[in-house]
C-alpha cells in the first residue's frame, strides 16, 4: 500500500479533529462553543500535530518536501503563480476582518435576579424581605376552599395586567413581548426562574417593578411595571399564589425544615 | 438577538405543522364526553380571555383588540366556511392549535396534546346551540371551495390590481396598507371597533399569508366582521387575480430587527425632505411598537405596531427619517359620525441629555427624575418643538436655555406617514444633545395614532435602541492588512529568490 | 325548542288558512311618544359626495311628527295569524337604504337593489339567523339572497363602506304586521275578533307590549313609547 504523503496526513489530521470537535460539540452536545475558544484548541491542536510530524530530520523533511517543490518545481510554475497571487491576498483579507469597525450593539452585562435588599418599602410600609411570607400559602393547608378562591382572584389580576408580555401559558410570549424584548419578559414555565425563588423575592419584584432594581439589574431598561401603583398588596400575594399554582412549581422556602414535616 | 436560530427553528415548525395539521384533517367524533373532558382544559387554558361561559368575556378581554371571540355568538372569523356559516371543526382545531398570528391569541400545540385540543374545540362548540340546531335541521356545512392556485400571468395580476382598486381599496387602501376611506368607521358586529388588515405586513394576517389563504379570505369574507364575501360579485378566477396581486405587495416575514440604527455619512445635498431618494442610502432599521402598559393611564390597544428608521449625516447635521404605517392621517380632514375622537397624529424621538459614559441609561420611559431625556416630538399640524423630559407624565417644553434648532417634515401617502428629522449635530447647550460621531447613542421612540384616541401617556412606545453614527473608515483599518499582505509577498520574493541561487548552486 | 316552534308554526299556519276570511276587525292607532326630537340631524358624508350628497341626507333613527308621531314603529299583533314566506326587498339608493325599516315574513327572500352604480356591501347583523355580508358593486343592480332570513329576529343591516347607511329588517312569523308613516299611525286589517298582545318595536326606543281586545269593527291601539 502507497504511504500518504506526510503533508496532506498532517492536514487531514489537523481538520478531522476540527471536524471532531465541530460534530461533538454542535451536533451531538449541542452547546455552542465560543469562536475564541475554537481558535484556541485548534491553535494546541495545530502545534502537536506538527511536534509530532517534525519529530525527527527525515518526517520534517518529507513534510516540507512537496512545499519546496512548489517554489522551485518548474513544472508547477502556473499552481506556484496562484499561491503566490492569493496568498497576499488572504492575508489582506484576514487581517482586514480583524482590524475592520464592527457596528454591534455594545455588550450589555444585566443580572437576571440580582441579590434582594433585606427590606423593601412599599404601601407606605416597610417590610423583611427575609421572614416575609405569603399570608394566603398557609391556607393550602388549612382552608383549601379558600386558598383556590385566592388562586382563582390571582388568574383576574394576572390576566388583566400581566399577560400582555408574560403570556397567556405564562412562558413570557405575551403579545407585547416582541416589543418590550430586552429584557425578555420573564418566562414563568422556566426551572430558572420563580421556581428557584422564593415568594418575597417575587412581591419585591412586582412591588418595586423595574424602577425598583438595583444597578446591576438595569433598571433603566425594564418595562416592568411598578406594580404597587395599581395593584394591592393584597392582589400581589394572590397573583403569587396563581403563578405557582398555573406552573405547578413550588416556591423555595427560607428553612427547609419548616412547615414540610 | 434570538432570531440566530431562525432557520433551524422554522423547520422544527414546520415539523410541527404538518404533525399537527394531518390529525386536523381527519375528522374527529366531538362526543359529549369529548366535551366534558375539554371543560376542564378551556377553563384553565382559555378562560382568562374567553370567558368562564364563552362570551369573550374573560378578565382580559375589555383590554384586548380584537376581542377574544365570543364562543355564543358563534361569530368564527376563520371557519373555512363563507360568511355567516359556522365554522368547520378543523378549522376551530386549526386557530386553538396554531394560534392566529397578529392578535394575542397563542398556538397551544406546545403545551396541548391533539387529544386535548379536540376535546377543547368540543366543549367550545357547546357554548352555542347554533351547531345542535344544525344538527337537527339535519344541515351539513360546506367547505369554501378554494382547489389549487391558478398560474397567473402577469396580465392576470395587474387584471388582479384593478379588481383590487375597484373592491378592495375603499377599506384597505390604494397600497393596501388598511388606509381606504371607509377604514375609519367600521365596526365588529358586537359592537367593537376594527381595522381592515394592512396587506403589507404579511406576518399579521390571522390565517396564514399563502395565496391559497388571501383567496380564501376574499372568496369568503370574515364572519361577524364588516369583511364581505366576494364569490356572489366576482367570478373565483377574478378572486384568485386580486389574492395574486396581494401576493406582490405582501411581505411574509416580519424584517428582522437590529439593535443599532446605523447613521450613514452622505456627502454634497442632504435629503431635502422625506420623500427624497437620497433617505434610501442608509439602511433601514425596523423597531417595534407596543401599548405604553407601564405609567399613568395605560394604552393596552395601540393601532401603531413599528417603525422603520434610517439616518444620515453629514459634517453639520443629522437627518433622522422614520417611516411608520397609520390607517389614517389624523386628525381627519372628514371626521365620522361613528368615532368622532379625531386626536392629531404625532410621533417623538427619545435621545439622553448626553451620551452615557458607561452603561447606565436614563429610565427608557420617558427618563427619570435624576436622568432627563430629550424629545423631538412633531404634531402633525402643530409644531415640532424639543421637550426635556424627566418620567412619561413629566415631558415639559425645553428646560436648557436654548435648544438646538429643530425642524420636522412629514408626509402622508396611501397609509404611511414619513417624517424626517433634521437637526444641527451640535446640542444647544445646557440640557441639550450633542450628537458625536462613532459613539454608541440610546433612543427611543414614541408614536401616536390619534383616531385611535391615543394622546399623552396613551400610545405606542419602543424601548431603547442604539443610535451609532458611523464614523468615516480611519486608514489605519486598511493599514494593517496592507502590511500583512506586502510581508507575505515579500517572503515569497525572498523564497524564490533563495530557490533560485539554490537551484543554480546546483548545477 | 326550535323543532317545536317551527311545528306549531306550520300547525298555526294551516289552521289560519282557514280562520283567516273569518277576521272581520280592523286595528288602527298611532305610535307616539313624549319625547322632543327636533329636526333630524345632518348626516356626515364622508366619501362619494357626488352620489350620497346629491341629496342631503339626514339621520333616520328618531323621526317624530308635531304631534308626536313616531315614524318606523313596526306593530306585531301576536297569535293573529302565520305569516307565509314570500319576497321583501329594499334598495342602496342615494347613500341610504329605503326604506329604512321593513318587517319580513320568516322564511321569505329578500331582494336588494343596488340603484347607485357605485360599490356597496350588504351586511346583516343576524344572531339567531346567519349574518350575511357580500360586496354588491354598481353592476350588481338585484342580488336576490334567499337565505339568513328563517327564524324571528331584529336584524340591523349596514353598509360598512358608507358608514351611516343602515337599516332595519324585522323578521316576525305574524302576519299581523305593520310599520308606521310619518304621522306615527298604522292600520292592520282583517283580524279575527279575540283577546291579543301588541308589540311595538322601535330602533331607538326599544319595544312595549300591551294587552288589548280586539272587537269586530274597527278597533283604536295608541301606543306611547319611550316614556
Amino acid at each position: 500500500m502507497k504511504r500518504i504523503p506526510k503533508l496532506a496526513l498532517t492536514v487531514g489530521l489537523i481538520a478531522a479533529v476540527y471536524g471532531l470537535f465541530v460534530a461533538v460539540f454542535t451536533y451531538i452536545l449541542h452547546l455552542p462553543v465560543p469562536a475564541s475558544v475554537m481558535k484556541m484548541y485548534m491553535f494546541f491542536v495545530t502545534v502537536v500535530v506538527l511536534l509530532v510530524m517534525t519529530s525527527n530530520e527525515d518526517s520534517a523533511r518529507e513534510l516540507v518536501a512537496p512545499l519546496e517543490a512548489l517554489v522551485y518545481q518548474p513544472r508547477l510554475r502556473r499552481l506556484r503563480a496562484a499561491v503566490f497571487i492569493v496568498a497576499p491576498l488572504a492575508g489582506f483579507g484576514l487581517t482586514y476582518n480583524v482590524t475592520r469597525p464592527t457596528l454591534d450593539a455594545p455588550l450589555e452585562l444585566r443580572t437576571v435576579h440580582p441579590a434582594p435588599p433585606n427590606s423593601v418599602k412599599v404601601f407606605g410600609k416597610t417590610y423583611n424581605l427575609l421572614t416575609l411570607e405569603n399570608p394566603y400559602r398557609a391556607k393550602e393547608k388549612s382552608d383549601l376552599e379558600a386558598f383556590r378562591q385566592a388562586v382563582e382572584e390571582g388568574k383576574t389580576v394576572y390576566f388583566q395586567n400581566c399577560h400582555y408580555c408574560h403570556g397567556d401559558k405564562l412562558d413570557g410570549k405575551g403579545h407585547f413581548s416582541g416589543g418590550f424584548n430586552n429584557p425578555l419578559p420573564a418566562n414563568f414555565t422556566d426551572v430558572g426562574t420563580i421556581a428557584q425563588l422564593q415568594e418575597s423575592f417575587l412581591f419585591w419584584r412586582i412591588a418595586t417593578g423595574g424602577p425598583g432594581l438595583p444597578n446591576e439589574g438595569a433598571p433603566w431598561a425594564s418595562p416592568m411595571p411598578v406594580w404597587s401603583n395599581y395593584l394591592t398588596e393584597d392582589e400581589i400575594w394572590k397573583v403569587i399564589l396563581f403563578l405557582y399554582d398555573y406552573t405547578g412549581y413550588a416556591p423555595r422556602v427560607m428553612k427547609e425544615e419548616k412547615g414540610h414535616s | 438577538m434570538m432570531l440566530s436560530n431562525a432557520p433551524l427553528a422554522q423547520a422544527l415548525m414546520a415539523l410541527f405543522i404538518l404533525a399537527a395539521a394531518s390529525p386536523a384533517s381527519a375528522q374527529q367524533a366531538l362526543t359529549p364526553e369529548r366535551a366534558a373532558k375539554g371543560k376542564a382544559v378551556y377553563e384553565k387554558r382559555c378562560a382568562g380571555c374567553h370567558g368562564l361561559t364563552g362570551q369573550g368575556d374573560g378578565p382580559a378581554a375589555d383590554r384586548l383588540r380584537p376581542r377574544p371571540r365570543d364562543f355564543k355568538t358563534a361569530f368564527y372569523k376563520f371557519g373555512d366556511t363563507v360568511f355567516g356559516k359556522l365554522p368547520l371543526d378543523a378549522a376551530i382545531f386549526r386557530a386553538v392549535a396554531e394560534g392566529l398570528p397578529g392578535s394575542s391569541m397563542p398556538g397551544w400545540k406546545d403545551v396541548l396534546r391533539e387529544e386535548e385540543i379536540w376535546d377543547v374545540v368540543a366543549y367550545i362548540k357547546e357554548f352555542s346551540r347554533k351547531f345542535a340546531r344544525l344538527k337537527e335541521r339535519g344541515e351539513k356545512l360546506e367547505p369554501l371551495e378554494i382547489g389549487t392556485a391558478p398560474k397567473l400571468t402577469e396580465t392576470d395580476v395587474q387584471e388582479g390590481k384593478e379588481l383590487f382598486l375597484k373592491n378592495c381599496e375603499k377599506c384597505h387602501g390604494k397600497a393596501g396598507r388598511g388606509s381606504g376611506p371607509s377604514a375609519v368607521a367600521l365596526k365588529h358586529d358586537l359592537g367593537d371597533r376594527i381595522w381592515p388588515r394592512n396587506l403589507t405586513k404579511g406576518w399579521t394576517y390571522r390565517n396564514g399569508n399563502s395565496i391559497e389563504n388571501i383567496y380564501r379570505t376574499a372568496a369568503g369574507g370574515i364572519t361577524g366582521t364588516p369583511m364581505p364575501s366576494h364569490l356572489e360579485s366576482l367570478q373565483p378566477a377574478q378572486v384568485w387575480k386580486i389574492a395574486g396581486y396581494v401576493d406582490t405587495i405582501v411581505q411574509r416575514e416580519r424584517p428582522k430587527t437590529s439593535e443599532v440604527i446605523i447613521g450613514k455619512p452622505i456627502e454634497g445635498a442632504p435629503p431635502a425632505g422625506p420623500d427624497d431618494a437620497r433617505g434610501a442610502e442608509a439602511a433601514a432599521t425596523l423597531i417595534p411598537l407596543v401599548g405604553q402598559i407601564i405609567e399613568g393611564e395605560r394604552w393596552f390597544t395601540p393601532t401603531l405596531d413599528s417603525v422603520q428608521v434610517r439616518a444620515l449625516y453629514d459634517s453639520k447635521m443629522i437627518y433622522l427619517l422614520v417611516e411608520w404605517d397609520d390607517p389614517s392621517a389624523s386628525p381627519l380632514a372628514e371626521p365620522n359620525d361613528k368615532f368622532p375622537v379625531n386626536e392629531p397624529d404625532a410621533f417623538a424621538v427619545q435621545l439622553p441629555v448626553t451620551i452615557p459614559a458607561g452603561m447606565e441609561k436614563p429610565y427608557f420611559l420617558g427618563g427619570g427624575q435624576n436622568s432627563p431625556v430629550i424629545l423631538w416630538k412633531w404634531t402633525n399640524g402643530g409644531a415640532v418643538e424639543t421637550l426635556s423630559s424627566t418620567g412619561i407624565l413629566k415631558a415639559e417644553p425645553f428646560a436648557g436655555p436654548a435648544a438646538s434648532a429643530l425642524s420636522a417634515n412629514a408626509t402622508y401617502v396611501d397609509g404611511q406617514w414619513r417624517a424626517l428629522f433634521t437637526r444641527p449635530l451640535a446640542g444647544g447647550g445646557d440640557g441639550d444633545l450633542t450628537i458625536e460621531t462613532g459613539k454608541y447613542i440610546p433612543i427611543a421612540f414614541s408614536a401616536w395614532d390619534g383616531n385611535n384616541g391615543e394622546k399623552a401617556e396613551q400610545r405606542a412606545i419602543s424601548i431603547w435602541y442604539w443610535l451609532l453614527l458611523e464614523p468615516p473608515t480611519p486608514l489605519t483599518v486598511y493599514l494593517w492588512p496592507a502590511i500583512i499582505g506586502l510581508l507575505i509577498a515579500g517572503g515569497e520574493l525572498w523564497l524564490v529568490r533563495k530557490t533560485n541561487q539554490h537551484a543554480h548552486k546546483k548545477e | 325548542m326550535n323543532t317545536i316552534r317551527l311545528c306549531v308554526g306550520a300547525a298555526c299556519a294551516l289552521t289560519l288558512l282557514y280562520t283567516a276570511p273569518a277576521g272581520a276587525a280592523t286595528v288602527k292607532g298611532v305610535i307616539s311618544t313624549p319625547k322632543k326630537a327636533g329636526a333630524p340631524e345632518a348626516i356626515k358624508v364622508t366619501k362619494d359626495h357626488a352620489i350620497c350628497g346629491a341629496k342631503p341626507l339626514t339621520k333616520e333613527e328618531m323621526l317624530v311628527s308635531g304631534a308626536g308621531g313616531l315614524k318606523n314603529a313596526v306593530v306585531i299583533i301576536e297569535g293573529a295569524g302565520k305569516a307565509a314566506p314570500g319576497k321583501g326587498g329594499i334598495a342602496q339608493q342615494g347613500g341610504r337604504f329605503e326604506p329604512h325599516v321593513i318587517t319580513l315574513p320568516a322564511k321569505s327572500k329578500l331582494e336588494i337593489k343596488n340603484n347607485d352604480g357605485i360599490s356597496h356591501n350588504f351586511h346583516s347583523f343576524g344572531f339567531e339567523n346567519d349574518p350575511v355580508n357580500f360586496s354588491q358593486p354598481g353592476e350588481m343592480k338585484v342580488k336576490v339572497v334567499d337565505k339568513g332570513f328563517d327564524y324571528p329576529e331584529v336584524i340591523k343591516i349596514q353598509c360598512d363602506i358608507h358608514e351611516w347607511m343602515n337599516a332595519w329588517i324585522v323578521v316576525s312569523d305574524e302576519s299581523a304586521v305593520a310599520v308606521t308613516g310619518a304621522d306615527g299611525s298604522f292600520s292592520i286589517a282583517n283580524i279575527k275578533p279575540g283577546n291579543y298582545t301588541v308589540k311595538v318595536w322601535h330602533e331607538k326606543l326599544g319595544e312595549v307590549t300591551q294587552k288589548v281586545t280586539v272587537k269586530d269593527g274597527d278597533n283604536q291601539v295608541n301606543v306611547a313609547l319611550g316614556k
